[in-house]
């Protein structure tokens, strides 16, 4: 029996202005709490949440300008003396992240500094390849000790960014930019766990983001033809929950990995790795197949250009299936 | 207030400095290591670490020590031998593990493994940033004057290299500290002209380069780098102007006090027995 699910998914709310109002709720409980931007940071704010914060703590919301090394350097030396930095490209996106790559292994990871940093997901619609982070999560993955934490919805959102306060060590969170709604309040976020929002037992769908809530559109079309689909939320990205995967491996035979960055290094790669030490089984990954993206104001169009789309994800449940038979 | 330097601390921090070189030289004996940068910023280390700053060796993680930034953290032997001579560790544990497997005394300076050090460096252009962060932090910890004023806690004092400042990040970081006027943040640059390729003016020229740092809104003071009493006087100087970050550029000659590296600049290398043989009667 799956709980904390809500059975209705349509009414969906976004994310960037619920975890807007968490990072003010962090500021005001904890001086320690910083919110450091590139110049994008006004634009993640609402004039509403952004008056709150410069009335409230003026000396805690530090824009440094488009400079992003510069961010990552500052967040460094502020959590040495204690603070906890909160860097965020919420608005901007996850790809600016990479512009302080060097930075991140050295300022954040090597010294495991208590630093959050909170981006929005690869594919965006307007702005083309530059604007749509594929490689984040193989780029950071490869840094030891770093947690990446990447929620389906706004609930699980709110709940990753108050755990990643609690939690000492860096923490990538990957925000979604769709609006989407999967849990109840009552769901129970812990960083590193998977949690099934779909059981099933002829194959399994291992997705994080928005595809957590494709997976289930997926599932609900293969019901129609009597397969039932495990689906699994696996926003934990690293450290990979590799007992849950084992298990849908052992449990349901074939797993479809979905996720909007690339199959080289992500989620779809972690999954395979784990499932091939482990328990091998047919496995096929959704996601950018090495290619960059583009422009397209038609979001479901430019999912469909990469075969991101839940048709894609049904045919590849297919092909796994097919697979499985043998 | 700042402490005195009369003649008698100055030979004394002179003959400091000597010592570090010999204990620079005799790592670099075994070992090997970046002898140009080491030397070049010798005395500036020594005046920091022997006069300067407000530290408590029995207490490496004392909050409101004042911190030295090595970002151009390749140079850590300097480091360390100033380290070692006031106590933070067994100067003779250095001797002999320096960079060896499982040890604490890493080929770049591990602040979480070897007391003493603030800072994990080893690619550069990052020290500024970092220290910049270290200063802000303390001008929100700090508690504020009706005014709005706070009164630093301790000094970040960062040593950056002249190659290193062809890096950007460097010019984020100076331009960040500059618009929060960061005024407890004094950046030392080891002006020593020289990087692993050449002459800096040859690779990418940074003059003027007390122009450039006075247009990023820094208090500039030019010194030699080498002479222990103008490393004194620019270090109290700084100290008493108002509220805007400091640098110090430091003219130094890389491989100072062995004339064969002050000749060919060297950046790092071997130390063959003669040579170290002649360094120890030359730092005598």
């Amino acid at each position: 029996m799956v709980t904390h699910v809500k059975s209705d998914l349509s009414k969906v709310e976004p994310i960037v202005p619920a975890v807007n109002n968490v990072m003010i709720d962090l500021m005001r409980k904890d001086n320690r709490v910083v919110f450091i931007g590139a110049d994008t940071v006004y634009q993640t704010l609402s004039p509403e949440q952004l008056k709150i914060v410069n009335s409230e703590f003026p000396d805690r919301l530090i824009n440094v300008g488009i400079a992003e090394a510069q961010a990552c350097q500052l967040a460094s030396g502020m959590a040495d003396r204690g603070m906890i930095p909160y860097w965020g490209e919420v608005s901007a996106g996850q790809w600016l992240f990479m512009r302080a790559y060097n930075q991140i292994k050295q300022c954040i990871a090597t010294d495991r500094r208590n630093v959050k940093m909170l981006g929005t997901q690869g594919i965006s619609p307007s702005s083309g390849p530059s604007h749509q982070a594929i490689e984040d999560l193989a780029a950071i993955r490869a840094y030891p000790g770093m947690m990446i934490v990447a929620p389906a919805d706004a609930v699980e959102a709110r709940k990753a960014t108050v755990a990643s306060h609690k939690y000492y060590g860096p923490v990538m969170i990957r925000y979604d930019r769709a609006a989407n709604t999967i849990f109840e309040e009552s769901y129970p976020f812990e960083f590193g766990k998977a949690f099934t929002v779909r059981d099933g037992k002829d194959l399994t769908i291992i997705g994080m983001q928005t595809y957590v809530s494709m997976g289930i559109q997926t599932a609900d079309i293969l019901a129609k033809e009597g397969i039932q689909t495990r689906v699994i939320n696996m926003s934990t990205i690293k450290p990979l929950d590799e007992e849950a995967v084992v298990k849908a491996a052992k449990e349901t035979g074939g797993i479809v990995t979905a996720e909007t960055a690339s199959i080289l290094g992500g989620l779809g790669e972690a999954v395979a790795a784990t499932v091939c030490e482990n328990e091998p089984v047919p496995i096929k990954r959704i996601g950018m197949r090495d290619r960059f993206g583009q422009s397209g104001r038609d979001m479901n169009r430019l999912l469909a250009d990469y075969n991101l789309t839940v048709g894609d994800m049904v045919a590849a449940a297919r092909d796994v299936l097919k697979r499985k038979k043998k | 207030m700042p402490k005195p330097h009369d003649d008698a601390t100055i030979r004394e921090l002179e003959a400091k400095a000597k010592m570090i070189r010999r204990d620079i030289m005799k790592i670099l004996l075994d070992k090997g290591g970046h002898g140009g940068g080491d030397m070049s910023l010798a005395d500036i280390v020594t005046v920091l670490y022997f006069h300067q700053m407000k530290i408590d060796p029995k207490n490496p993680d004392w909050e409101n020590r004042d911190r030295l930034v090595l970002s151009k953290a390749h140079c850590c032997v300097a480091l360390y031998a100033s380290l070692g001579e006031l106590g933070y560790f067994d100067k003779e544990k250095w001797f002999s593990e320096y960079s060896t497997n499982h040890t604490i005394f890493q080929g770049h300076a591990d602040q979480w493994a070897c007391p003493g050090v603030d800072y994990s460096g080893g690619s550069l252009g990052m020290g500024l940033g970092f220290a910049s962060g270290l200063a802000l932090a303390d001008s929100i910890l700090s508690p504020r004057d009706r005014y709005g004023a706070y009164s630093p806690t301790h000094r970040v004092y960062c040593i950056t290299g002249d190659g290193e400042s062809h890096e950007g990040s460097i010019w984020e970081a100076a331009m960040f500290a500059a618009q929060w006027k960061l005024g407890n943040l004094i950046n030392i640059v080891d002006y020593n002209q020289y990087c692993i390729g050449g002459s800096i003016s040859s690779t990418v020229d940074l003059e003027p380069i007390a122009d450039k740092w006075k247009s990023f809104g820094w208090h500039v003071v030019e010194i030699d780098g080498n002479n222990i009493r103008q490393i004194c006087d620019a270090l109290d100087y700084v100290d008493a102007l108002p509220m805007k970050p400091k640098c110090i550029i430091a003219h130094t000659i890389k491989g100072k006090g062995i004339p064969e590296w002050e000749s060919t600049h060297i950046h790092a290398g071997p130390v063959s027995k003669e040579l170290y043989a002649k360094a120890m009667e030359l730092l005598k």
